[in-house]
């Protein structure tokens, strides 16, 4: 308490407000989450959901396994750059960024072998891709709410664990589906994304 | 402008250099001792004696391993640090008359 008084005893709230303002600014950027990764894959994802709707009703002509393979290089290889534009001091010992890069590395890794065998084996099943794409972002959403203690995420994950029940009960999976996943991909991927990067920019 | 009514000020959170802290590790969650000491510039002694009164509080975790054969320390926010930060954020916005931090 003497010491607190002492240490404090000309300081103003106003000045100690701008203080915390500044270092959970300084915080935030350390944290070096902003969200580009999902604004990439939410809007490679729409896309390509909408680019596949259109090839199975004849918009386009059919594209087949190559649009997902196509998709998929590019998302990684976004990835790849974006990750190693964020500096090396940033993601060592950071809690926040390493759970937040395992969440969705687990995600890519376990669409890209689902893929990968599916395709080699000659069982590629839309509703199972949807469903466990559907399953895996739920999860994620809900694990980098926890490690970057943004509860809003949680409603986005409840979104893809909504979408998931009412693909796995649906009786006829057709094409309108890649519609709703590509219109999804909006507010569930994409929108989450351009709010993080605007929390990691603000000044609040 | 408003003055501090120590009878509702979090002591422990309430020194410069621990709200600093605390702050940094409210939006961060974690850092090592090396970028704090940076970001604060503050001695080893001093950040150190700082960060003893934050964890025999219960608001932040610190654990020690090896990197490259060199020691490091990390330091976490807690669970509890984190609810008596916001708590403080709180109290320090209404002496001023903001309804919401």
């Amino acid at each position: 308490m003497i010491e607190t008084q002492e240490q404090s005893g000309d300081r103003q709230p106003e000045a100690d407000i701008a203080l915390i303002r500044n270092m959970m600014m300084a915080g935030r950027k350390r944290a070096g989450v902003d969200g580009a990764h999902l604004v990439l894959w939410g809007a490679l994802l729409m896309g390509t959901f909408l680019m596949q709707y259109s090839s199975v009703v004849g918009y386009i002509p059919k594209m087949g396994p190559a649009l997902w393979g196509g998709m998929m290089i590019i998302g990684w290889l976004g990835s790849f750059y974006l990750g190693r534009k964020i500096p090396r001091a940033h993601c060592e010992h950071n809690i926040a960024l390493t759970g937040y890069t395992s969440a969705w590395l687990a995600v890519g890794i376990t669409m890209a072998a689902y893929f990968i065998t599916s395709t080699l084996s000659g069982q590629p099943d839309n509703r199972t891709i949807t469903v466990l794409s559907a399953g895996t972002f739920g999860s994620a959403f809900f694990v980098i709410s926890h490690v970057l203690n943004v509860k809003l995420l949680r409603f986005v994950a409840v979104g893809w664990w909504a979408i998931m029940v009412y693909m796995v009960q649906l009786k006829n999976f057709d094409a309108e589906i890649l519609l709703v996943m590509g219109f999804a991909c909006g507010p569930l991927i994409l929108v989450p994304g351009l709010f993080l990067r605007r929390l990691a920019g603000s000044e609040q | 402008m408003a003055g501090y009514n120590y009878r509702n000020v979090d002591d422990i959170i309430h020194s410069r250099v621990r709200l600093m802290i605390m702050s940094f590790l409210a939006a961060a969650r974690s850092a090592d001792f090396t970028e704090l000491k940076k970001q604060l510039e503050v001695s080893d002694g001093n950040l150190s004696t700082h960060l003893k009164k934050l964890e025999d509080a219960g608001y932040v975790v610190q654990s020690k391993s090896f990197k490259d054969k060199k020691p490091q320390t990390l330091i976490a926010i807690s669970e509890s640090g984190d609810a008596a930060f916001k708590e403080y954020v709180e109290s320090l916005a209404a002496t001023i008359g903001l309804n919401n931090s």
